[in-house]
């Protein structure tokens, strides 16, 4: 690999020549810092870094599986179980969002109607529900 | 040969300086008390809840509003809102309150594995809509501007889109829109989160989400610290000798660290609309991305927009934000540049008052009483 020196103090003036040891190190890690991330473009970085995600996930789920069966012989719930749960409820809930706002638009619509146009005749009152004997 | 390159370095030396700074560095962490290091402390009221969705209003700090219209700020899913006031000095938020600017703040709360299924219909079509609709009640307006940082900017855009009848203003900032545009930046330590979210399959990138349930806190946190490398390896020890020599530079560090280390979970049918719909296909410019069932239309936004992006940001690289304007049918559109950083140009002393006066300004010559005073004059 070359290493692209043309920035470093290397090459430039005297005046400009490194006074510390801190200076030499900040020096060396300006390098390193193009370095990586001169290599974190390339093409083999970018295909490793693709292959670790891929092994890392399949990793997870495979440990997964292995705690799955497990939990499975124990009747321990399981994720993929609480998964499914947490599915049902998130559609569950829209599904109530969902009708709370018809609903809501209901209401709205009947208000607007109901001032629009008053009623001449008293509404009659509901009869109370009759109350079932146990 | 001139005098400075004779100059020797004398080991001894150093190493009494570094000495010395440790011990300078043990006293400044010993005087810090545990209180002192508190992010987001601006007095706020809770308005509305929705879910684990708080709206909040910033008590104002001027007895005379500015504007009528609120201003709501809506941070992304990545990190918490509590950068834009991360200390007393160094606060958008307060700098926006001090200007006589009504604030009102999103918090997304924490998702857990139970909000997994949550995707942008929810967060911009629901709860966003939501927290539009608490704001202006509360404020007793039809309209008000939105105020999106990085992701949220994204999220503010789309609703302004979507339902651009209720946003009288749109300002975006670190916001990235063409998330193709990346290539047309020359920085090589720019832009790294594009290229390898590019890269990978959507399968893979979608196979990771579902094997997590959301995009881990610390995945992301680990993609932040990737990208910039040696800051990453020399932040905790070398760079430490030089922040621990000053009071003032201590608390700061320290409270950065806390917001760092604030990460929430990234819902993840969201994150996989956000990584995969937007940062690979780039959907959002193409008119291909989908919210509650309809194509988002960025020509539908005519309103006023500023659009604030750091020249140093390496994160979300300056062209993917200046897309915009190629997108928008606004005729009223201004790009606030600032040189700065990611989080530098709302955390760093230095640009406080540039961008707290860059966005009130914008914003008081597009006030309600600037228009009155305009047709007025007519």
């Amino acid at each position: 690999m070359k290493i692209n020196c043309k920035e470093s103090k290397s090459e430039q003036s005297e005046q400009d020549q490194i006074s510390s040891i801190r200076e030499a190190i900040d020096e060396w890690l300006k390098i390193a810092n193009q370095q990586l991330l001169d290599t974190q473009r390339s093409e083999e970085f970018l295909q490793a870094q693709k292959e670790l995600v891929k092994a890392a996930t399949s990793f997870k789920v495979k440990t997964r599986e292995m705690v799955e069966a497990w939990s499975e012989t124990f009747d321990v719930p399981t994720r993929s179980e609480i998964n499914d749960l947490h599915k049902t409820v998130y559609a569950l809930r829209s599904e109530l969002r969902k009708v709370n706002n018809e609903l809501a638009e209901l209401k709205s619509t009947a208000t607007s109607v109901a001032k629009a146009k008053p009623s001449k005749k008293p509404v009659a009152k509901a009869k109370p529900a009759k109350r079932v004997q146990k | 040969m001139s005098a400075a390159s004779n100059k020797v370095i004398n080991p001894f030396t150093e190493a009494f300086g570094v000495s010395s700074r440790l011990a300078k560095g043990f006293e400044s962490l010993g005087k810090i008390d545990d209180q002192e290091v508190n992010v987001g402390t601006t007095e706020k009221e809770l308005i509305a809840e929705f879910d684990k969705v708080k709206l909040f209003r910033y008590t104002p700090l001027v007895e005379q509003l500015e504007d009528s219209e609120p201003v709501l700020i809506v941070y992304g899913l990545i990190g918490r809102y509590t950068m834009i006031d991360l200390q007393e000095d160094r606060s958008l938020v307060r700098n926006l309150l001090k200007r006589g600017i009504d604030v009102y703040v999103v918090d997304w709360g924490y998702p857990s594995r139970a909000d997994q299924f949550l995707s942008f219909d929810d967060y911009v079509g629901i709860y966003l809509d939501d927290c539009v609709n608490a704001t202006c009640l509360n404020a007793q307006t039809e309209q008000l501007t939105l105020f999106g940082v990085c992701e949220g900017g994204v999220f503010t855009t789309i609703y302004a889109a979507h339902k651009p009848q209720r946003v009288s203003k749109l300002v975006v900032s670190i916001t990235p829109i063409d998330f193709a545009a990346y290539t047309e930046d020359e920085d090589p330590s720019h832009g790294l989160i594009n290229l390898w979210l590019s890269n990978m399959d959507a399968e893979d990138l979608s196979d990771l989400v579902d094997a997590y349930g959301n995009l881990p806190g610390e995945v992301m946190g680990a993609v932040f610290q990737a990208i910039t490398p040696i800051k990453s390896m020399t932040k905790y020890n070398l760079d430490l000798l030089d922040v621990f020599t000053n009071d003032d530079k201590a608390i700061n560090f320290l409270r950065m660290e806390k917001w760092l280390a604030d990460r929430p979970h990234h819902p993840g049918v969201a994150a996989k609309q956000w990584m995969i719909d937007l940062y690979k296909e780039n959907k959002l410019v193409k008119g291909e991305f989908v919210l509650l069932g309809e194509k988002i239309d960025l020509a539908n936004i005519t309103m006023p927009v500023l659009n604030l992006f750091a020249e140093y940001d390496h994160i979300i690289p300056p062209p993917c934000s200046k897309g915009l304007k190629n997108y928008i049918a606004s005729k009223d559109y201004t790009d606030l540049p600032i040189k700065g950083g990611h989080v530098g140009i709302y955390v760093s002393s230095r640009l406080q008052d540039l961008v707290g006066d860059g966005i009130s300004g914008w914003l008081k010559s597009r006030s309600l009483n600037s228009e009155k005073e305009a047709s007025n004059a007519k």
